[in-house]
């Protein structure tokens, strides 16, 4: 007798399950905090020569390739480097530059320059003084070839070695972004 | 669970002197004493009367007799050397005669296997870890308890571990708590079993045809997490214990308390743990803290002597933080982070705070199951269990995301089972069941605003089972076979835009067969050997599994043409014992894997915004596996032993002629024991002092791991322990010689020095 109840209960329990292919879709996420596109605009001072390098992955991780478009700059000329981070996914688009203003404190753009002869400084700083990354002065040499890999961290140790001169060696955190462009001088 | 029948009788031992008569002091109780292993008398036992503090020792015979004693309830408490104190309940209304079966302390249990047998003797080569030795060690995780044992290691990320045995781990090793095979997340190293270890009175491995009967797709074995019969004593009994543990500040408390009323008996456990940073001999481990609160209660109900019923619920609840420093964006990062001495983010202070990147994992067990006698040779057993587990995980996130977990997952299972044994004459017991096994994932994906690592998904498994057990003087023959077939329902996001919901329908079919034989030649020597073949289909995370795995910079991706696992295992094992002071088990194994599963590189990399990351893929090998563990004890006498303990593992892949990477390295433990004998206040009194060398796995090329395997290391350990009344009273120590190691199957190596010294000390208060 007590088998049976509990036998019954077992078969009610397990028959309300027992369907797989009815079983709902996922909720396909909403990724708001995803990067798609790094846009790094560079005009020079005269405000005659305007260079985007731009990274766009629509799908994010995984799928399809990344496009990544470089560029050419003039030789022994000063830029003024601006940062913009957007999520294409929405639409229209959402603006996450503003998002790492906001925690200013919590991020920091590096610039590391390979082959390319250009020297990039910071031109903006947080609450506490120290280099955000978003705003840049770029001052190119001779003509060359090479790469400049833009790197967003996120929680670095701003205050350690070589941190707010642009070395991320010792800088730690979260890397959310880190893309190499093609820069030429000529 | 051959036990289950043979508890009957006992029940009927406790039954028989119920007769109610008067108050008269003129009883006599007498009995003998043995060990429950030999069946030899125990000389100088201690029996006492607890209601009124009467007591005798055991002579030579081990027998004992207490006169004049008044009808009524009486405690009796028995201790012996070398023996955990036991304590029954008696209802005395005439002269009794006992017969008192004492267990002596193992906690290298193999050794139980040679000591003597165990009473339910089965061919299967098992090894078990006690009340006592779980207790323990308690305030760790249930793999790292288990890590004393022969052949048994622990595969971890820290804290968090998951058991290993002989190499396998994982989907691979099932888990089976309170008679429910455990549901959480088997794949991956950064996902504990959701177990409280206090719940346990006994922690076993079980490997060959007995393994049969809870998983069929088990190649290492299986771990069995079982509690104690619920007590016949009428009244409260229980034990609370308190562990304080320096090297991260640990509080551990845990109460447990049971009575038998008269509408059945009932158990009630709760634990708390709060435990901060763990330090290295260097420096703290930031944001390494745990805290758990578990809370189960039992419930047990007999009806007349062959139906019985039982109800078992069980919380766990825990948030483990995960060492800050080995939370990797990427291969640039990972490359810094691997040659620096002390990980990113490490504190200068302790702290019990626990921030992202952390797990908050809840998990809940309800089981109901009723054990019907139908006549002296047939038995029934039917169980339900439901399980709901919820897995949150954090990681550091801009914008205050943070707080919301970056992988939300809630796995509801549901398990029914009936087995039925069956006695076919004297010498033959035949065990067979069905079972049916359903499973539910589900990702917040709204929550957690990312594409999920492992997908939604469905999955029924029906399974049956039949294992014969032939036993008589000398030899013992197990023969099992196990078929499972599943239907597994998969809604797949696309990694393409746009996103959309891929339905796939897959149906599985797998038959695993074991058999077993045991041949005692003489007092002295026992052979067994166990032959196993055992197939298993790919799990939901090897084959579709997708996406950036956290932390550990690499980019994951499932196979959906995974093919099923054929695995052949065979294990020889060899035990003597000589003069009941001298024990040895030696266990040799050679096992081979066709279509062996693993995460391999693939030598790719792709590209992100957040940088380029290592493919990985879940591919297929052939695998050969040959290993030794063996272990050994000497008693010198009453007061010394000393035993040992010795594991050997390679393990080749046979397609690339390469070694498979997450072998345990060659280990040997050592441990000096001393037993003091009882004094009038201070009992059960011992010490020892141990030692662990694990070798460095030399087995691994170069393009294998991000880095060498780490050096080979010693950690010396030692402990004492006694009791006072209702107290005892142990102090034990970790790595005492502060040692600066890593190790090899800990993930946590590639960013940081493991733990440094850690004496915990116990209070345990029985009452």
């Amino acid at each position: 007798m007590k088998i049976k109840h509990i036998l019954g209960v077992m078969a009610i329990a397990l028959s309300t399950t027992m369907c797989t292919e009815d079983k709902k879709d996922p909720v396909i996420p909403n990724e708001e905090e995803l990067i798609t596109t790094v846009n790094f605009t560079l005009v020079d001072s005269a405000q005659t020569d305007t260079v985007v390098l731009r990274f766009q992955d629509l799908d994010g991780d995984g799928g399809n390739t990344p496009v990544i478009i470089g560029g050419t700059l003039m030789p022994n000329t000063t830029y003024f480097g601006s940062m913009e981070l957007l999520n294409e996914q929405e639409n229209p688009a959402e603006d996450i530059t503003e998002e790492v203003e906001e925690e200013a404190e919590e991020h920091q753009f590096f610039y590391v320059v390979n082959g390319t002869n250009a020297e990039i400084t910071y031109s903006d700083a947080d609450q506490n003084g120290n280099p955000v990354g978003l705003k840049t002065v770029v001052k190119t040499g001779a003509s060359s070839m090479g790469t400049i890999t833009v790197i967003l961290r996120h929680e670095p140790n701003k205050t350690a070695s070589g941190v707010a001169d642009g070395d991320p060696t010792n800088a730690g955190g979260e890397t959310d972004i880190e893309v190499e462009f093609d820069v030429d001088i000529n | 669970m051959w036990t289950s029948i043979s508890k009957f009788p006992l029940i009927l031992l406790w039954l028989l002197p119920v007769f109610a008569f008067g108050q008269e002091c003129t009883i006599q109780l007498s009995g003998v004493v043995t060990d429950a292993a030999t069946n030899k008398p125990l000389a100088d036992a201690l029996v006492v009367i607890e209601e009124n503090n009467q007591s005798t020792f055991t002579n030579e015979s081990g027998t004992f007799l207490l006169q004049k004693i008044c009808a009524g309830e009486i405690h009796l408490h028995v201790s012996h050397i070398g023996c955990a104190p036991q304590k029954w309940y008696l209802k005395l209304e005439k002269d009794t005669v006992l017969h008192l079966k004492m267990q002596h302390h193992t906690e290298l249990i193999g050794e139980v296997e040679v000591h003597g047998e165990r009473e339910q003797s089965t061919a299967k080569s098992s090894s078990t870890l006690k009340s006592e030795a779980v207790i323990a060690l308690a305030e760790k995780n249930l793999a790292q308890t288990l890590d004393e044992l022969a052949g048994v290691s622990t595969i971890s990320n820290g804290a968090i571990g998951k058991p290993m045995i002989q190499g396998m781990w994982g989907n691979r090793v099932d888990i089976v708590n309170n008679g429910v095979a455990q549901a959480g997340q088997q794949w991956g190293i950064d996902h504990a079993p959701e177990i409280d270890a206090f719940t346990a009175d006994h922690i076993s491995v079980v490997k060959g045809a007995s393994a049969l009967e809870y998983s069929g797709t088990s190649l290492g074995g299986v771990v069995l997490v079982e509690p104690v019969e619920i007590t016949r004593d009428p009244h409260w009994h229980g034990v609370a214990n308190y562990i304080f543990q320096t090297n991260g500040l640990g509080h551990t408390l845990n109460f447990s308390s049971e009575k038998r009323h008269k509408w059945g008996g009932l158990r009630f456990t709760a634990t708390g743990k709060l435990i901060g940073d763990r330090s290295t001999p260097n420096y703290y481990l930031t944001n390494t803290g745990n805290r758990e609160l578990n809370l189960s209660l039992g419930f047990q109900k007999n009806f007349g002597q062959r139906l019985s019923f039982n109800f078992y619920t069980s919380s766990y609840a825990t948030t483990i933080g995960i060492l800050r420093g080995s939370h990797i964006s990427n291969t640039t990062d990972l490359d810094i982070a691997l040659t620096r001495d002390e990980p990113f983010f490490t504190n200068d202070y302790f702290s019990y705070n626990i921030a992202a990147p952390q797990q908050k994992v809840q998990h809940y067990l309800a089981k109901a199951e009723t054990k019907y006698l139908i006549d002296e040779s047939q038995f029934l057993h039917i169980k339900y269990g439901f399980q709901r587990d919820v897995r949150n995980e954090f990681d550091v996130r801009r914008a205050g995301r943070s707080e919301n977990p970056s992988l939300s997952l809630t796995l509801i299972s549901q398990s029914a089972q009936a087995l039925y044994e069956n006695q076919l004459g004297k010498n033959f017991v035949l065990k067979s069941g069905f079972i049916y096994e359903f499973e539910d994932n589900s990702n917040d994906n709204a929550n957690t605003g990312r594409l999920p690592l492992i997908p939604d998904y469905r999955q029924n498994v029906m399974s049956a089972f039949a294992i014969g057990k032939f036993e008589n003087l000398n030899w013992l023959f197990e023969l099992g076979a196990r078929s499972d077939i599943k239907d597994l329902f998969v809604l797949n996001i696309s990694q393409t835009l746009p996103r959309e919901v891929q339905r796939i329908s897959r149906n599985f079919s797998n038959i695993s067969f074991s058999a077993g034989g045991q041949k005692k030649w003489n007092d002295q020597w026992k052979t067994g050997i166990d032959v196993g073949l055992v197939q298993r289909q790919p799990e939901v995370n090897e084959l579709y599994s997708s996406g950036l795995h956290q932390g550990l910079a690499s980019l994951e991706y499932g196979n959906p043409n995974l093919l099923a696992e054929n695995s052949l295992k065979i294990v020889l094992n060899q035990s003597a014992s000589f003069d009941k002071s001298v024990f040895l088990e030696a266990s040799l194994f050679a096992h081979q894997i066709e279509n062996y599963i693993f995460l391999a590189p693939t030598g790719n990399y792709e590209l992100t915004i957040s940088g380029s990351f290592p493919v990985f893929e879940y591919q297929q090998t052939d695998a050969f596996l040959l290993g030794a563990d063996i272990l050994a004890s000497y008693y010198l006498n009453d007061h010394w032993k000393v035993s040992g303990a010795f594991s050997w593992l390679r393990g080749h892949d046979q397609t690339l002629q390469k070694p498979l990477v997450y072998m345990p390295p060659t280990n040997f433990f050592a441990k000096l024991q001393h037993t003091f004998a009882d004094g009038n206040t201070f009992k059960n009194t011992s010490i020892y002092l141990s030692g662990k060398y694990v070798a460095k796995q030399w087995r691994l090329d170069a393009d294998q791991d991000f880095i060498a395997a780490p050096n080979a290391y010693f950690l010396l350990g030692a402990s004492a322990e006694t009791t006072w009344k209702k107290f005892t009273f142990a102090l034990r120590g970790e790595n005492l010689l502060n040692t600066t190691y890593r190790d090899y199957l800990n993930r946590l190596r590639y960013f940081a020095d493991d733990l440094g010294i850690n004496i915990s000390a116990r209070v345990t208060y029985n009452f």
